[in-house]
């Protein structure tokens, strides 16, 4: 098989200095580094809060 | 603090650009007749009687059959090139002389069209003449609503069908709570018959009796035992209006039936707790949370496992999710569900479509919202770059000729089954949506690298096979 790697080629597996890789790896990285999921799935559910304080009414979407 | 960043920039719509075309193409919109058409369809015993042409409701009837696949009773008055000059008085008087002397129906809704609303038809007099002069039909209820085609559109005519059930039905009360396990659940249209199932069970699971309204959970979607019904088989029993007032709280499920829910609590005195949507982690907690207090009760373990199982979907697809910037087209309220619970997951919501201006759009979190259609939405997703679609299946020629997947939502859905027995709300409605939209994406490779292969290696850069066979050209 002659087979010669083109610009293209190198350019998408990462390799040249111009390359989608490196850039493709600082969008995943910021994606996770910034996802809001992590905050969502630390905080207890609202229940779970306010437990003690069973008195707290439902006043938050209650009709004005 | 990032994800706050994330959330603000998103919080107001930087643009909402109002419809500037003078036609529709390749219409997004449902009409209101349609709407008003699907909240009758989720009462026993009852037909819908559209005062207009037949084409008006063969239209609505063919949309309804298509997407939920089953008989829809539909009835309308028929007008002709006649009575649209000289008046369709006689044709509604008929229709419903009609219909109560030939199947009792327990409720009919009189939708007007835009025909009927353009003519300035008086329905309400013409329904009044008919109470006295047929004293014999006084057990069939008979409500009008004004829904024009040119206004509006599905969702709000929907409302203002439950609006006029309501106003009309419900008498003035003062004995809220007398029954305490039992609460009343208004469901907008943007609610899948299978969405208010799971609503359903999680009232149920603290304990309390759901009286949903209208409820298409039970009349579309199940198999019709009988051979031919002129009425609807299932839904809300027209009885329940009586004991509307008497439920403990109503929960209100979709913006466009807090009206509704105001004049209910006007009448009844009845408590209502409003929620915008139901899509995601935060807004099932919402309800989940005003279920234990109205009820007193623990949070069942099955709902926290839910609960955690969302959890775990969130940290599952996050890598597809997050800077994912997805196009939506839908009415206001599902515009508003989907941007809000894709943006708590990191999404960028770059282009929403609506057919009509709301105020509440204004509090959408999406970068621009165009009142408009489908062809509006296909332009501003290719200039967005938007590499998902969400919308119903007209979309799938726009999506296609983007080249980027589409999710199938809202109505009407009618290129795939069982768009009605999809479940979006709740836990599990959620992950469900998130695994899809992460497998629409995994599977477009939006962002691939190919994979390198040496000179002298053996392998070859083949395409990695599908999951579903290309169709090949002949």
């Amino acid at each position: 098989m002659n087979h010669r790697i083109t610009a293209a080629e190198f350019d998408d597996a990462g390799l040249s200095s111009n390359n989608n890789g490196m850039k493709e790896l600082a969008r995943q990285l910021t994606l996770t580094l910034t996802n809001p999921v992590w905050q969502q799935v630390r905080t207890p559910a609202p229940w779970a809060i306010s437990d003690t304080s069973d008195t707290s009414d439902t006043s938050d979407n209650r009709e004005a | 603090m990032t994800d706050n960043a994330i959330s603000e920039k998103n919080l107001i719509p930087r643009e909402l650009i109002p419809r500037t075309k003078a036609l529709a193409i390749n219409p997004l919109k449902a009409s209101q007749p349609l709407g008003a058409t699907l909240a009758c369809l989720g009462f026993r015993q009852s037909i819908p009687l559209l005062h207009g042409s037949q084409g008006c409701s063969a239209f609505a009837k063919v949309f309804l059959v298509q997407h939920f696949r089953e008989p829809i009773p539909l009835q309308t008055t028929a007008m002709d090139q006649v009575s649209t000059v000289m008046g369709g008085d006689e044709n509604l008087f008929e229709a419903l002389q009609t219909l109560c002397s030939k199947n009792s129906p327990a409720l009919i809704l009189v939708p007007t069209t835009g025909l009927t609303e353009t003519q300035g038809s008086d329905v309400r007099r013409v329904i009044a003449q008919f109470r006295i002069d047929h004293p014999e039909c006084a057990a069939t209820r008979i409500v009008s609503v004004n829904t024009p085609d040119f206004k509006g559109c599905l969702e709000t005519g929907f409302a203002l069908a439950v609006e006029a059930l309501i106003d009309e039905l419900v008498p003035p009360s003062e004995c809220a709570a007398t029954r305490p396990e039992q609460l009343n659940l208004l469901v907008s249209a943007n609610l899948t018959p299978a969405d208010i199932e799971q609503l359903k069970s999680y009232v149920e699971a603290f304990g309390f009796k759901p009286l949903v309204l209208p409820d298409i959970s039970d009349s579309l979607g199940h198999l019709v035992e009988q051979d031919f019904s002129p009425l609807s088989v299932g839904g809300t029993p027209v009885s329940a209006f009586d004991q509307l007032g008497q439920s403990a709280a109503t929960l209100v499920v979709g913006r466009s039936l807090f009206k509704a829910a105001k004049i209910l609590h006007q009448r009844t005195g009845v408590e209502s707790y409003r929620f915008e949507h139901l899509m995601g982690l935060e807004a099932t907690d919402q309800l989940i949370d005003c279920l234990r207090r109205l009820s007193r009760k623990q949070v069942p373990d099955s709902i926290e496992r839910q609960r955690n199982q969302l959890q775990d979907a969130m940290v599952d697809t996050h890598y597809q999710l997050g800077l994912a910037p997805v196009a939506i087209a839908g009415d206001p309220e599902m515009l508003t569900a989907f941007s809000r619970w894709l943006t708590q997951m990191g999404a960028e919501v770059v282009v929403g479509v609506t057919p009509v201006a709301s105020k509440s759009l204004a509090k959408v979190p999406c970068q621009l919202i165009k009142v408009g259609d489908l062809a509006d939405l296909e332009a501003l997703a290719a200039e967005q770059g938007a590499e998902l679609l969400i919308g119903n299946s007209h979309l799938a020629d726009a999506a296609q000729r983007l080249g980027v997947p589409v999710l199938s939502a809202g109505f009407p859905q009618h290129h795939h089954y069982g768009a009605h027995r999809r479940c979006w709300i709740g836990y599990a409605g959620s992950a469900q949506t998130l695994f899809d939209i992460a497998n629409l994406r995994r599977h477009a490779d939006q962002h691939a690298i190919p994979v390198y292969h040496a000179v002298l290696s053996q392998k070859c850069d083949q395409p990695t096979p599908r999951l579903t066979p290309t169709p090949t050209a002949h």
